[in-house]
């Protein structure tokens, strides 16, 4: 694999440099789009997404004093948080916004779906807001670093807010023109991407369905939508959330990076391998985020059981040598830190 | 004047015809003028992100919803040359 500086650029070849001459002069492009109504919109949708999960999730907990979650409730939750959070790390992350390895056309579709239904926000925009944060990271125009925003210094607490969710209420919308074009010219993942309402919707009927046929009641449907539905977006959400908040905050950094990203092994496990975020900031462009044997990276697993099948191919990862010398470089940056 | 609208008009369709023949990686020869953004692929951000550009080479800023009003090449070249006239960009 060709990276071994920090200075590389984590998608040059799909990103439109901001300057000038590397495209048409006459298409230069903001990183972000700064209208007002534009931002009304999306802060809405967003409060949406992280407020309702949220409120139904303490419905289906008080609820449960009364009609308690089935087995099958409880497993197709567990089912459909694996299966999502992989649509999100394996295929928006490391497939699409990354690039780190190639894959048979129905198992992009699949991991196209499965992380739409996780409702982060379409694949177009995630993607480009990820690749946003990649070539800015904590600096300005990072959209969701714990340390700065809007060229503004921020507090500890207002940090972890920002970066965990507050960022998705303030902060400007990436240009998915600029950051994403490869995928709005994919014909097959623009389709998906469109009819991401739809994919949402499929994620809560599912297992409502599924909890009202096991129980053959209305009841089971309920519990069925609130636990596999709503109780596991909320879970799959901020777990997801935390490799923007904490994996930037808590944690080893074996890796000298521009950014302040860290290595948290305890969340490594809930967010299949995302943890492992000083890592995934030393070599982007890795499909793999455990480096080592001991940092379990259930994403990266998935990847590698792919390819033993033929669905993956081109997986790529940095070679020993390469973590030797890039950890060799960074002995001020190692053990344990917060902030 | 209805001259330079009519040449106006001309240039924004010129750029947008350029702009999503980059963006699509298609000839610009292949871009059809009349056929709506969805069509093409493009969804409510891009189409946002689109018209913010637009209005960045008309040093302007564009209503967000001109896209969703003016559904194709056509439709936003014509609204948008009449209303610029010479002010747009050679």
């Amino acid at each position: 694999m060709d990276q071994n500086s920090d200075t590389e650029p984590v998608v040059a070849d799909v990103v439109d440099d901001a300057v000038p001459n590397a495209t048409d002069a006459r298409f230069k492009r903001n990183i972000i789009i700064d209208n007002p109504t534009i931002q009304r919109a999306q802060k809405r949708i967003a409060t949406l997404i992280i407020v309702v999960p949220a409120i139904a999730t303490l419905m289906a907990f008080v609820l449960a004093f009364w009609i308690p979650p089935s087995v099958t409730d409880l497993v197709v939750l567990a089912i459909m948080y694996v299966a999502t959070t992989l649509g999100v790390t394996a295929g928006f992350h490391r497939l699409f916004a990354h690039r780190s390895y190639k894959a048979v056309a129905p198992l992009r579709a699949a991991l196209a779906i499965l992380g739409c239904m996780s409702a982060q926000g379409t694949l177009v925009y995630w993607v480009a807001t990820h690749r946003r944060h990649h070539q800015f990271s904590e600096g300005e125009g990072d959209p969701h670093s714990p340390y700065t925003n809007d060229g503004k210094t921020l507090s500890k607490l207002q940090g972890l807010w920002h970066s965990h969710l507050g960022w998705m209420l303030d902060s400007q919308m990436t240009n998915t023109v600029m950051f994403a074009k490869d995928l709005i010219r994919d014909p097959l993942i623009a389709r998906i991407n469109n009819l991401y309402g739809l994919w949402v919707l499929l994620g809560l009927v599912i297992p409502a369905v599924i909890g009202g046929l096991a129980a053959g009641a209305w009841s089971g449907a309920l519990t069925g939508l609130l636990w596999g539905g709503f109780v596991r977006m909320f879970l799959a959400h901020h777990a997801m959330w935390t490799s923007g908040s904490t994996a930037h905050i808590i944690g080893t950094r074996p890796f000298a990076t521009k950014d302040k990203s860290t290595n948290n092994g305890l969340l490594a496990i809930p967010n299949l391998g995302e943890a492992w975020h000083n890592n995934h900031h030393a070599f982007p462009s890795s499909a793999l985020f455990g480096l080592h044997w001991w940092q379990i990276d259930i994403g990266g697993l998935f990847i590698r059981g792919c390819e033993k099948v033929g669905l993956v191919t081109d997986i790529r990862k940095p070679s020993r040598e390469m973590i030797a010398d890039k950890m060799a470089r960074s002995d001020s940056h190692t053990g344990f830190g917060v902030w | 004047m209805q001259h330079e609208i009519i040449e106006s008009v001309t240039r924004v369709q010129a750029w947008m015809v350029s702009y999503l023949g980059n963006l699509l990686d298609i000839p610009h020869e292949n871009v059809d003028v009349t056929l709506a953004f969805d069509q093409y692929g493009l969804d409510s951000a891009a189409t946002v992100a689109f018209t913010s550009d637009l209005g960045h080479w008309l040093e302007t800023k564009l209503d967000s919803r001109l896209m969703v009003d003016h559904n194709s090449i056509q439709a936003v070249s014509s609204y948008v040359g009449e209303a610029f006239g010479t002010a747009v960009p050679a």
